[in-house]
């Protein structure tokens, strides 16, 4: 009899790495929220930078579901939550002319704080009609796209130095650096040759004036709360609880807990980069124990048409920025923790501009030896064209490995009934 | 068997040829959206490959029609990263978005275009 070599067995089993990889042996969080989640109504954020807000509404309905599944049978439909509302429910709250978005965790968060039965009456509120309706107000334009982009403009407003005193009723040269700022994000929507900036700026006066004549001598900042205010109404005047809630005493949507793991910095500044482990890993846990998780990642992560996908984008941009900073200011004198400080900051910075994106995790399995995630966008049902769309389910798949890579923040949401799973994320509130 | 490829191909290009000629599009069934903004619901034409187009590019040659082949290799950038990249597409093309519904309350992007108010689904743009 003859024996085999120890050579042979160790040869074999470097055959099956290389070909197979680590991936043969990586585990993976099987789960599969897909059939809740077809009842949910598939978003489409358009032309506006709010894939956040569509990533959180969608938890929240998947909740909402799973809490009051029998009231619907066939689904959320037009019940579901507007993405707009919670917009305006934690956004819109703080600042009529608030800038930045929150973070996923920060919205659940606040939306928490304010009580499901608020999120309830907010839900309900066809904000888009409303800005519909509005957005006809403005000469020339029949759709709500360009008055989302006026008033939910993401823009960083400036931080120092005094605003101009705002006064649009006495010629655009005083006008709010803000509401320039919108001019300036609508008159990237209407497209190149369409417009120019002076005539956006005459549209939006007249929009204005239609709504807050200049006789009243109120400012632009006052007109666009009175914006808000119309987008707001009704959530001060919540929809008759017997719509959604057949006088069982139930609340809408479950009293629930906010968690988030953001990635950590490692290295030196020689080699300074971001470690997705830990909301990778947490990010598995979470979806194992049945929830689904919003992530923010590279939107490079997803191949785009023609293109393939490039998940080292976001953290390229980085570590780029991250090195010439560091570097312009050991130059210049400063101490290491100063530059390093500025460093990360300005590294963060082009993080973000080279694209980030919220989408929301709802599945988890292996395809042929590879751990791939299902994730739900919010560009329509087509995923706004691109390759590996579950068409008209507005899903797609990514693998792990990429994943991993293009990953920067997880956020999720657990019912105070349900059991908090062991993923090493912070609780919120 | 050059000669066949060859003959595969002329027929193939013959038969989808007058097809794009005429701006016509085959329907694999009618759909139906509404759309807020313009108080109305409109029927889609769908294709086989998903894309929606507006019912009257299923009669006659459209705008919509005219800028698939406009389409070009898209590079988004900063701000452009954080929208639907196909609605970046419609912009660029000169259209405008607007959210259509299903009867489900599915979201879909359509561009509409003013010469002609035809419109197709902003993802028909990327293909």
């Amino acid at each position: 009899m003859r024996t085999t070599p120890v050579s042979v067995i160790v040869g074999s089993i470097a055959v099956i790495f290389s070909t197979a990889g680590w991936s043969f042996w990586e585990s993976c969080p099987e789960a599969d929220l897909s059939a809740d989640f077809k009842k949910i109504p598939i978003r489409s954020q358009g032309s506006t930078p709010t894939c956040t807000f569509a990533s959180v509404a969608a938890m929240f309905d998947f909740y909402r579901l799973k809490a009051r599944g029998s009231q619907y049978p066939h689904g959320l439909g037009k019940d579901a939550t507007s993405d707009l509302s919670l917009y305006v429910a934690t956004t819109g709250d703080a600042s009529p002319l608030s800038k930045t978005s929150p973070a996923a965790y920060e919205i659940m968060a606040k939306v928490a704080h304010k009580g499901p039965n608020e999120l309830k009456a907010c839900s309900l509120g066809d904000f888009k009609k409303t800005l519909g309706i509005l957005a006809e107000k403005i000469p020339g334009s029949s759709i709500d796209d360009d008055l989302q982009l006026l008033v939910k403009g993401s823009e960083q407003s400036p931080t120092t130095g005094d605003l101009p005193k705002d006064d649009r009723c006495s010629g655009s040269a005083k006008w709010n650096r803000e509401l320039d700022s919108r001019a300036s994000l609508l008159l990237q929507s209407c497209g190149p040759g369409t417009a120019n900036l002076d005539d956006i700026k005459g549209q939006i006066s007249q929009m204005l004036n239609s709504i807050e004549p200049c006789s009243s001598a109120t400012s632009s900042d006052q007109v666009v709360s009175t914006l808000y205010a119309a987008f707001t109404k009704q959530c001060s005047e919540p929809t008759p609880i017997t719509e959604l809630n057949p006088g069982d005493g139930k609340t809408h949507t479950p009293p629930y807990r906010t968690f988030k793991l953001v990635n950590k910095f490692k290295g030196d500044a020689d080699d300074y980069k971001l470690d997705s482990s830990g909301p990778y890993d947490a990010l598995g846990s979470a979806l194992k124990a049945g929830n689904p998780v919003q992530i923010t990642v590279c939107q490079k992560v997803l191949a785009s048409p023609g293109a393939p996908a490039n998940p080292d984008a976001c953290n390229d941009a980085f570590r780029e920025k991250f090195k010439q900073v560091y570097a312009d200011a050991k130059n210049s004198g400063a101490s290491d923790q100063d530059a390093m400080s500025k460093a990360i900051g300005a590294g963060q910075n082009a993080q973000v501009n080279a694209g980030t994106h919220s989408l929301v995790v709802i599945g988890a399995k292996k395809i042929n030896g590879v751990c791939r995630y299902l994730v739900r966008n919010s560009w329509g049902a087509d995923c706004a064209g691109y390759p590996g769309c579950n068409a008209g389910e507005g899903t797609q798949w990514i693998d792990s490995e990429p994943l991993k890579k293009a990953l920067t923040v997880i956020s999720y949401m657990i019912p105070d009934s349900n059991p908090i799973p062991d993923t090493g994320a912070t609780q919120v509130n | 068997m050059q000669i066949v490829v060859l003959l595969v191909a002329v027929f193939a290009g013959a038969t989808a040829l007058p097809q794009a000629l005429a701006g016509s599009i085959a329907c694999t069934k009618m759909v139906q959206y509404d759309l807020p903004t313009q108080s109305k619901k409109l029927d889609f034409c769908a294709t086989k490959n998903g894309v929606l187009f507006s019912a009257q590019c299923a009669k006659t040659e459209c705008e919509a029609w005219r800028k698939l082949g406009s389409a070009k290799k898209q590079s988004l950038s900063g701000r452009q990263l954080a929208q639907n990249p196909a609605s970046v597409r419609c912009l660029e093309l000169g259209g405008k978005v607007t959210t259509g519904y299903d009867e489900a309350a599915n979201e879909l992007c359509f561009c509409f275009f003013k010469k002609d108010q035809s419109a197709i689904s902003c993802g028909g743009l990327v293909r």
